[in-house]
């Protein structure tokens, strides 16, 4: 058994029955699961952070593996937001030790937050949507601009101006909506040397994209189960070729997401940020979206009536297929981003880009 | 990062792309092909073959002591991406270099092998593929074409029709039946033909461009030695099946269409584009990146000495379909109709408008390549 398959064992005994089982009892409005308890336990958040600065070691893909395992379970966990904060604290040398809940904004497009210097500290203004997890989150990291710059603030839970409003993503996940009404923090809240946004946006991207993988690997699974054992006019759905075809497109859309991950991962691993790494972690982002939808829409198709209702548990990987493809930002965001690219650096430079 | 299996380096497989460029790059200088959709099928250009061939090109993958270079499926993947990117004739020893030659060396006596495979990789001797009938396309093993043993070798008498490039190869390779029994999958045989023999007859098939690379190729009673049996008599059928995995797993089932796709981005190019031609084609060239990173997949399991089968139908179904859509994507964002006679992107355009339906039916219908992957992995 090789490392990673080794980690999908883990990640399938811990989050097996407990997945989906956090994925109801979040939507019924559960403030904490035992879940999240587990992973907290088990250091994932910090997994892919060096030891020396406070993470728990291993590399990118173990990352990337275990988020896949978050939508390959349903698990309704806050890993995603978590993890990406610390990685933004470890990467300024400000980690210090394992937490709970964190987060990192803004998570949509076209959000501006100002900061500035005011009174021994800082003034934060703004709002961030759609926030992951942004209720129970502590810190919350903010990138905000003052001046020219970027400026990395950490809002601790309870700071006062900052208004949460509770939000669900179709996932019944929590989405929240911040105001920062004149938000008042000490000189020392600054994240200095915080790595700049892009690049936590585009670690985001990745790591959306890896779980968007793994749901779709669960809706293929239970569409697959569902055509083998479900009889119909005397045989199994899967013995009726246009069935068959349905698995078959979806695999195909597993692989092209699984390829199109895996190759992010590697570059980002092996040469960091760059041309090619943005290229590809758009492309990742791009492809899972697509194939989030593709997906989706032949799971319910293969599972018939059953498929539709709350009786069956399909429902817990298709909404987070709807919900996922659109966030840590929308697919066509990341698309005009990549297309845009393209035409500024031309046939050769893309065709470049595609076999680096 | 990556290794070539046979003992490269990542800097050498860099420095094997910038060589196939540079060729490249002077035949197009030089004016001595013009960039095509779907050339890989249609342009055939013995000289080309020639020019490739020189440098150890073609059998890449073969031991060097039958002619090849013994490198990997990955700098073979290297070389052929370029050629295609590119829309180079490579038709003429197409076929022979992707699938005869690996098919002769696995299963192929020593003495085939010898007698074959050096000339292919010389570019001297061409092939092509003479499988499919009137009777026989998606299903394949109802071939009626069949071989009698005549006189210590074979007498083989049929029909194959879609031949590509009959008319210009030395050898064709024929799937026949040399045994009727009631299982329909067995009784199959692989031979080698050479086209020159007694009883063959070729004629031209004109494709929906009026172009003439199909062919019917009837053969009446032709004489065909027995050391010219590939494999086993009545192996036929396991056999083919592996020859398809390296038929349809290959950059070719990707980039048909990709000069158009590049033809398209630079005559866009940076000028004022709307945000809905950027994400048509930033969808485009997300795919390419997941699909090329399939195809580099593929080839390092055929490294490994495995035939993909169920990976290449999945590269080959979802390939062909981008082949498809980079033409209907370039229809909707360059500013101007398909023109036949066109020289440049305008003339690419209807190329890929008239190469497109082909892409989902050879090689393996995108119906039969679903069946295929359904089957591996459901039991009903």
């Amino acid at each position: 058994m090789t490392d990673r398959e080794m980690l999908e064992r883990v990640a399938a005994d811990v989050m097996n029955e407990a997945g989906p089982a956090s994925a109801i009892d979040v939507e019924d409005g559960a403030t904490r699961t035992g879940l999240w308890d587990t992973i907290v336990e088990l250091g994932w958040p910090l997994v892919g952070i060096p030891e020396d600065a406070g993470g728990a070691g291993g590399e990118l893909n173990d990352l990337v593996t275990l988020l896949a395992g978050t939508g390959r379970y349903c698990a309704a966990v806050p890993l995603l937001g978590t993890a990406l904060a610390y990685w933004v604290l470890a990467s300024a040398n400000q980690l210090s030790g394992p937490g709970d809940v964190a987060a990192a904004g803004p998570a949509r497009p076209d959000e501006q937050l100002t900061a500035e210097r005011a009174a021994g500290g800082w003034r934060l203004t703004g709002r961030l949507t759609r926030v992951p997890w942004a209720r129970d989150a502590d810190p919350l990291l903010v990138f905000a601009v003052d001046g020219g710059r970027q400026v990395v603030l950490s809002v601790p839970a309870g700071t006062a101006g900052v208004e949460v409003r509770h939000g669900r993503n179709v996932a019944g996940e929590p989405r929240d909506d911040i105001a920062l009404n004149d938000v008042r923090l000490p000189i020392g809240a600054e994240i200095a040397e915080a790595p700049p946004y892009e690049r936590v946006r585009e670690r985001a991207a990745l790591l959306q994209a890896a779980a968007i993988v793994g749901a779709t690997e669960a809706a293929y699974e239970l569409s697959r189960e569902h055509a083998q054992t479900r009889q119909q006019f005397g045989r199994p759905l899967a013995a009726f070729q246009a069935v068959g075809h349905q698995i078959a497109r979806m695999l195909g859309s597993v692989t092209m997401g699984k390829h199109a991950v895996s190759s992010a991962v590697e570059t980002l691993a092996t040469s960091g940020s760059s041309p090619v790494t943005s290229d590809r972690i758009a492309a990742a982002r791009v492809v899972t979206g697509c194939e989030a939808t593709a997906v989706a829409r032949r799971a319910h198709q293969v599972h018939g009536a059953m498929g539709v209702t709350r009786e069956h548990r399909l429902h817990l990987a298709t909404r987070r297929l709807w919900s996922w493809r659109d966030e840590w930002y929308p697919q066509d965001w990341w698309a005009d981003r990549l297309g845009a690219r393209t035409l500024a650096g031309g046939a050769q430079a893309c065709w470049d880009s595609v076999v680096s | 990062m990556t290794a070539d299996t046979a003992g490269g380096t990542t800097e050498a497989l860099r420095s094997l792309r910038r060589e196939v460029r540079e060729l490249i790059d002077a035949w197009r200088a030089d004016g001595l092909f013009v960039p095509r959709c779907d050339n890989w099928l249609r342009g055939s250009d013995r000289e080309f073959t020639a020019a490739l061939a020189e440098r150890g090109w073609i059998g890449m993958t073969w031991p060097k002591d039958l002619g090849g270079g013994d490198r990997s499926n990955t700098a073979r993947l290297v070389v052929t991406e370029e050629l295609l990117v590119a829309g180079a004739p490579v038709a003429a020893h197409w076929i022979a270099d992707r699938q005869i030659g690996p098919a002769i060396l696995r299963y192929g006596t020593r003495q085939l092998q010898e007698e074959f495979l050096p000339s292919i990789a010389a570019g001297r001797a061409t092939f092509c593929l003479g499988m499919s009938e009137t009777e026989a396309g998606s299903d394949l093993a109802a071939v009626r074409t069949n071989a009698r043993r005549d006189d210590g070798g074979w007498r083989i008498t049929g029909r194959k029709i879609w031949t590509s490039h009959a008319h210009g190869a030395e050898y064709a390779y024929v799937l026949a039946r040399t045994d009727r029994t009631e299982q329909k999958h067995e009784g199959l045989t692989e031979f080698i033909v050479e086209l020159a023999a007694p009883g063959v007859e070729i004629s031209p098939i004109l494709d929906l461009q009026g172009e003439h690379h199909f062919n019917e190729v009837v053969l009446d009673d032709v004489p065909v030695p027995d050391r010219w049996v590939i494999g086993e008599v009545g192996n036929g059928w396991n056999q083919v099946t592996e020859q398809l995995a390296f038929e349809r797993g290959g950059p070719e089932r990707m980039l048909s269409t990709y000069p158009l796709l590049a033809a398209a981005i630079d005559r866009t190019g940076n000028a004022a584009v709307d945000r809905f031609v950027r994400i048509l084609l930033g969808e485009l060239v997300a795919r390419l990146h997941a699909l090329r990173r399939l195809a580099y997949e593929v080839a390092r399991t055929m490294d490994r000495g495995e035939a993909p089968v169920q990976m290449a139908a999945l590269l080959k179904d979802q390939g062909t379909a981008f082949e498809q859509d980079v033409v209907e994507v370039a229809r909707r964002v360059l500013d101007g109709e398909a023109d036949p006679g066109g020289e440049t992107v305008t003339g690419l355009l209807a190329g890929g408008v008239l190469a497109a339906p082909g892409v989902t039916i050879r090689g393996g219908t995108t119906e039969i390549l679903r069946t295929i992957v359904a089957r591996s992995v459901t039991t009903t």
